[in-house]
């Protein structure tokens, strides 16, 4: 009987103490995908196939970007670090609704150059131009707001506003979820691919005049806006973060990861026509009807000049 | 009603001077066997060493005697971190030193203590010294940030109030006076140390900081902690007591002065990086107890106010804790020469639910105990055997960080869940607590005391 009784004590202890055990629960935080908080209130990218107009857009176009992060460098200091992008922007149109005041655009993006500030003793991360050339075009679609409307369908594009659909650009990896999904912190992981083929992970991203080698997967998101000054240029900030995680390093300087954390007030968008369109600004050097990467470059400081592109210069005083 | 209120006004005379001094497995887990078989009462019931920790006045009731006690500690206990959903990363997140993770493993947990006291053949005084040394040595100390910081370190949620904090030594002496045939008082100290260090370096090759040059400066300082207590016999086998135990840490303060070569005669060229922690903070605590002692059987209540409000993190910051109340009872029960011990205690936690930045894991403690001792003839000596086994069960705590409308950057003085990436939209946070964590589990401890009877060798003689 006494044997019963200690049993029983043992196995209501026993009950009291698994009850004690810690399970795994849920948090009331949702998911949300990165680009949920952009302000794209009111935009529909579906387009419209009320009246086929937009033509006035169409064409080729320059998007110049200054996207600007700070960068805590070693753990010892914070420098602003400016990234001036140069990517030439194919449109087409994809309907209008001018009782509403609004058109679509259908664009396709491609980068040319990229230009980054220095970080460490005056070295600047060189992006080779084979990882532009190895990326697939970027398509999205834009909505372009008539600030006066457009009821006659005369479009006058003077304080026009231009919002796009929410981009990713993926570098030396694929993903099943580009937006949301954790980016590889190892060059084993299985979706790291060689992009620019020269058999490291990722891409290799060059310190300085070839100082050592950064092995990198990166994510780049954008949200694209501004307004038209006229037919011929449009400017604003736009939305920009960027993930970059460090695979490797042919050297022990190109090891280290630095934390970087994107300052939004100094991006800036400049959407420059080179097509000549309209009496526009004609980048096509070699008249062969086509705009090229490599005349988009040659001709960016004319280019900035006739459009008053101005990139600013690093200054820390933005990362205090 | 008179001799209640003199002890009273005694306790609180005591209680309202400043001074400082605990933390370790006695806090948790009690001392000496009879007292741990207990349920670990002792204010009103110790008449062993123990009565240096729980009651020192009661040290009038302990003849001289050397004591050692060994305890072990098993532990089953887990703080589990909720998922965390996807979109709220910071850019550098996925690339920490270390991982989220859970805490799944404590520290050992086992230690010695040894206890002296001594009556001087004299019975208006006594004197006893307890040292109790962890199983990793003396002079372990241990920080941890209870924020979204801790995420570049162990990247964990910890247990605050055990675990590494258990890791400490304790020393404390005291002093007892017979001041009236039904008052003893008892006072003493608990000693802990305060430690100022400071490096130089240089640096020779910022770009490259894993080689430096280093000179290195520490001063140690001794701190004491107040402990004060009286017993009062109001009736015959019945005993009254109160004790107080001053709150306690252990302090390190310094400063890394840091030279970068290549940055001479600039403003930058020295760096200062200051450095303050308060670690193993005990509260200030006020404790009670009843006791009956007859000839067969033995009976105490306890309980203790402890002062967590004044709780301490290891930045040496508020920690938001509440106050707290605990209460224990125990018996013991002498048949022939075999003593049976039970006894049980409820330590509710001091912690409040964890909604915003910071991540303190916590649980009240419900304990039983029981134990068993006698005494043993050894070459003409009485040398006691006790031995004791507690059950800590710690019932499953779960906290949530809330949902806001804004979220602050994440400021020295920001309570709320803070955000540590505002030109991203949206709430960016590494916070490994972050969106939530739930703790428990229990403890397993248990534990031998060997003691040298020299009074009741002197009284059979």
């Amino acid at each position: 009987m006494a044997g019963l009784r200690h049993m029983a004590v043992a196995a209501m202890l026993l009950v009291v103490v698994c009850g004690c055990r810690a399970e795994r629960e849920e948090g009331l935080f949702p998911a949300v995908d990165l680009v949920s908080s952009a302000d794209l209130s009111g935009a529909d990218f579906g387009g419209s196939d009320v009246v086929d107009s937009g033509t006035a857009l169409a064409g080729t176009w320059g998007l110049l970007l200054q996207t600007a992060t700070c960068v805590n460098v070693l753990g010892a200091t914070v420098i602003e670090n400016l990234t001036w992008t140069w990517a030439l922007l194919e449109t087409k149109p994809a309907g209008a609704d001018f009782d509403g005041g609004r058109l679509w655009l259908d664009a396709s993006m491609r980068n040319c150059r990229k230009e980054l500030t220095p970080i460490v003793m005056d070295l600047a991360a060189n992006i080779p131009t084979v990882i532009f050339e190895t990326m697939p075009a970027v398509e999205f679609r834009c909505e372009v707001g008539l600030a006066g409307g457009a009821p006659d369908g005369e479009v006058d594009l003077a304080g026009a506003s231009i919002l796009c659909e929410p981009i990713v650009e993926l570098w030396g990896l694929e993903l099943d979820e580009p937006f949301t999904e954790e980016l590889p912190v190892s060059a084993d992981d299985p979706r790291v691919t060689d992009q620019d083929g020269d058999g490291n992970p990722g891409v290799t991203l060059i310190l300085g005049e070839d100082v050592c080698e950064m092995y990198v997967v990166q994510r780049s998101v954008s949200v694209y806006q501004g307004e038209f000054e006229g037919a011929e240029s449009a400017s604003g900030p736009f939305q920009a973060g960027s993930k970059q995680n460090l695979l490797g390093g042919s050297q022990p300087l190109c090891q280290s990861e630095n934390v970087t954390v994107v300052n939004q007030e100094r991006n800036r968008l400049y959407l420059v026509r080179l097509d000549g369109y309209g009496g526009a600004y004609n980048a096509d050097l070699d008249h062969d009807g086509a705009i090229s990467c490599d005349e988009l470059v040659a001709e960016g400081e004319n280019l900035s000049a006739s459009y008053g592109v101005v990139f600013d210069e690093p200054d820390n005083a933005y990362c205090d | 009603m008179g001799r209640v209120l003199v002890s009273i006004l005694l306790v609180f005379s005591v209680a309202t001077a400043p001074s400082f001094a605990f933390a370790n497995m006695l806090e948790v887990f009690g001392t000496s066997s009879r007292s741990q078989g207990m349920g670990g009462v002792g204010v009103a019931s110790a008449n062993d060493f123990s009565a240096l920790f729980y009651n020192p006045a009661r040290l009038m009731k302990v003849p001289t005697s050397f004591c050692v006690e060994f305890q072990h500690a098993y532990a089953d206990l887990g703080v589990l971190l909720m998922p965390r959903p996807a979109g709220y990363d910071p850019q550098y997140y996925g690339y920490l030193l270390n991982p989220r993770d859970d805490t799944v493993e404590l520290p050992s947990m086992w230690g010695v203590t040894v206890g002296t006291t001594f009556d001087f053949g004299s019975d208006i005084i006594s004197a006893g010294f307890l040292v109790f040394v962890p199983s990793s040595g003396v002079g372990n100390q241990v920080s941890r940030y209870a924020n979204e910081k801790e995420q570049f370190f162990s990247n964990r949620v910890g247990f605050e109030l055990i675990g590494e904090r258990l890791q400490t030594q304790n020393i404390m002496s005291s002093l007892a006076l017979r001041a009236t045939e039904w008052l003893q008082l008892g006072i003493g100290f608990s000693f802990a140390t305060a430690s100022n260090s400071s490096t130089m370096v240089y640096t020779p090759n910022p770009a490259n900081p894993s080689t430096v040059d280093m000179n290195l400066s520490v001063e140690q300082d001794s701190r004491l902690s107040l402990m004060a207590g009286l017993n009062v016999d109001f009736a015959p086998g019945f005993t009254a007591g109160m004790s107080l135990r001053d709150e306690h840490a252990y302090t390190m303060s310094g400063v890394n002065v840091v030279q970068l070569h290549g940055l001479e005669g600039k403003d930058s060229y020295v760096m200062e990086q200051p450095m303050e922690f308060t670690l193993h903070f005990s509260p200030r605590t006020f404790s009670a107890g009843l006791g009956y002692e007859g000839e067969e059987l033995s009976l105490a209540v306890d309980g203790s106010y402890l002062s967590w409000s004044g709780y301490k993190n290891a930045a040496g910051e508020d920690a938001g804790f509440n106050d707290s109340i605990d209460v224990g009872a125990g018996a013991e029960l002498r048949l022939g020469g075999l003593k049976t011990r039970v006894g049980a205690r409820y330590t509710p936690s001091s912690v409040p639910e964890q909604t915003g930045r910071s991540n303190y894991a916590d649980n009240d403690r419900v304990v039983v105990a029981s134990g068993v001792g006698g005494t043993v003839d050894v070459f003409g000596n009485d040398i006691g055997v006790d031995l004791h086994v507690q059950l800590l069960m710690l019932p499953s705590t779960t906290h949530r960080k809330e949902i806001a409308d804004n979220y602050d950057s994440c400021e020295s003085d920001t309570a709320s869940l803070c955000d540590e990436d505002l030109d991203s939209p949206g709430l960016q946070t590494g916070n490994p607590g972050f969106p939530g964590f739930t703790s428990g589990g229990f403890i397993l401890a248990g534990g031998v005391t060997v003691s040298w009877l020299f009074g009741n060798e002197e009284a059979e003689e």
